[in-house]
């Protein structure tokens, strides 16, 4: 989906690596039993962040691993998660958001896009029925739409749209939860969800403008190209941002998982200021390198 | 508690931070409960004092947040003398709102107000109304409109400062960066003690918190 959420592999140690690999596999495997064949396809590594972020709140003896092999990766045997209710939940609200993203895509203007989407798009509205989760699904749908009216009318704000993106994301990472830890779970997904927006955005800046499509920098900014000065302040709003995560994610239970631990860790102290490097170059044009 | 918070710590008004903290860590490690036996007549008193300590250091911080986040509290008084803007009864009458933490009504106020009318000091409220709702970005991009329209003002100098300073706590990006990624503070603090002690605080402050609500995060204080 956006691929902002992922660890510095470099800072991990070589068993986080394996978890953090382990449990994306774990992930697809969920996603093509629960939400279609093919939906896997467009799994992303976003999703490993809810995935461990859930399984703290299972019980440790649910969580085991096996070596396969899977049609991606078909020559060597890889370590994978085997299903646990963590991993099927994340499958199936992936499955959910993807859809609906979808839907908000197919209005895009660009012919090809829309010939692609409409063409993938069948398997996730399977992915929605089998998913199950109804309330979820209104969600959704709501905050994408009121995302959609917003940018529609070309409201000269991150913040305004961006919250709701992170409203979706504190339900989908609080589904479900007890009412104790729903604060903490809403509270990460709601940061991380605005977090995604604005880097999304700033990164989309260039291309937006070329395509004349909208972009909340653009209203705000102007067509002149963003200056250093511009930039800066934008960086200094993620990396606050970045606090707020923090202090979320510090506040979750981790108790002996030392290894989930410096995983999440990684991905909010390194990880996410990394992908919002291109801020610091002079030109937003190479934005794309840094992704996924 | 109505004592002083400063003088529990035993620093001055105008301490810094560092030196403020370092009263904080000098006190904590003096009347820790791990210091003292169960059986010793003076567990109670260290635990009295501790809680002292605690809630001093939460409400220095809490004052110097404030004195960031809404002009109120010692900061605003000081840049106070500094402000040459207008004194218009109108933002003075918002100003009292935000720092009521009367956050709804300041904003209801500062939107009646003309877009003609809206001068440097209304996109500087309209930063401190959009920072008490966490809208960093926004409050920012205000801030900026502010800084631009009046930039000889040091009351939206120093608030801008406050956010640069918030954000480069955080830390900067790992990689395409001058100086070796190898050599950055490790981001889990494994090898960092400063870090540590951080994690400490935050765990007694969590601690405070809970016991607020009438809980208990750790037992023993």
């Amino acid at each position: 989906m956006f691929g902002y959420v992922r660890p510095v592999a470099a800072e991990l140690l070589v068993k986080e690596h394996e978890l953090y690999r382990a449990t994306y596999c774990g992930v697809c495997r969920c996603m093509k039993k629960y939400t279609g064949a093919l939906s896997n396809s467009l799994h992303s590594y976003d999703s490993v962040f809810l995935a461990l972020v859930r399984m703290l709140y299972i019980d440790s003896s649910a969580i085991s691993a096996s070596k396969r092999s899977c049609i991606a990766h078909p020559l060597k045997k890889r370590v994978m998660l085997d299903e646990n209710p963590a991993l099927e939940y994340t499958a199936r609200a992936f499955g959910i958001l993807t859809y609906y993203k979808l839907c908000d895509d197919i209005s895009d203007e660009r012919l090809t896009k829309r010939l692609s989407v409409s063409l993938i798009r069948p398997i996730f509205a399977s992915a929605r029925r089998k998913a199950g989760l109804l309330p979820l699904c209104e969600i959704a749908k709501d905050r994408l739409e009121r995302i959609n009216a917003l940018e529609r009318e070309g409201v000269a704000s991150v913040d305004k749209s961006g919250a709701l993106f992170g409203e979706l994301l504190g339900e989908i990472f609080a589904f479900g939860m007890d009412e104790k830890s729903r604060g903490v779970l809403y509270s990460v997904g709601y940061h991380l969800g605005k977090f995604i927006y604005a880097a999304d955005a700033a990164e989309d800046y260039d291309e937006d403008r070329k395509r004349g499509r909208y972009n909340p920098y653009r209203a705000l900014y102007g067509d002149g190209g963003l200056t250093d000065e511009n930039r800066a302040m934008i960086k200094c709003a993620l990396l606050l941002e970045c606090r707020a995560l923090e202090a979320a994610v510090c506040a979750l239970p981790f108790g002996d998982n030392v290894s989930i631990e410096n995983i999440l860790k990684n991905i909010i102290y390194v990880g996410l200021p990394d992908r919002i490097a291109f801020l610091d170059k002079a030109s937003c044009t190479d934005g794309t390198k840094g992704r996924k | 508690m109505n004592k002083d918070p400063y003088s529990i710590l035993g620093v001055s008004r105008n301490a810094s931070d560092d030196e403020i903290k370092n009263a904080y860590r000098q006190l904590v490690k003096k009347y820790h409960p791990d210091n003292y036996d169960g059986d010793n007549p003076l567990t109670d008193l260290a635990k009295e004092k501790m809680q002292e300590i605690n809630w001093a250091y939460d409400e220095i911080q809490r004052i110097k947040e404030e004195g960031g986040y809404t002009g109120g509290g010692t900061y605003y008084q000081s840049s106070q003398g500094a402000y040459t803007g207008s004194s218009d009864p109108v933002y003075v009458e918002i100003r009292q709102d935000i720092n009521a933490h009367r956050f709804a009504d300041a904003e209801r106020k500062l939107l009646a107000i003309d877009y003609a009318m809206r001068v440097a000091e209304w996109h500087y409220l309209m930063c401190l109304v959009l920072m008490s709702r966490k809208m960093n970005a926004d409050a920012m991009r205000e801030l900026e409109i502010a800084c631009n329209m009046d930039p000889s003002n040091v009351e939206y100098q120093r608030a801008k400062e406050m956010f640069n300073q918030n954000a480069g706590a955080y830390g900067n990006t790992y990689y395409g960066s001058e100086s070796s990624s190898y050599n950055r503070r490790r981001y889990n603090g494994r090898n960092d003690a400063n870090d540590a002690c951080d994690c400490c605080a935050n765990l007694i402050c969590l601690d405070c918190l809970c016991e607020c609500m009438g809980g208990d995060f750790i037992t023993c204080c």
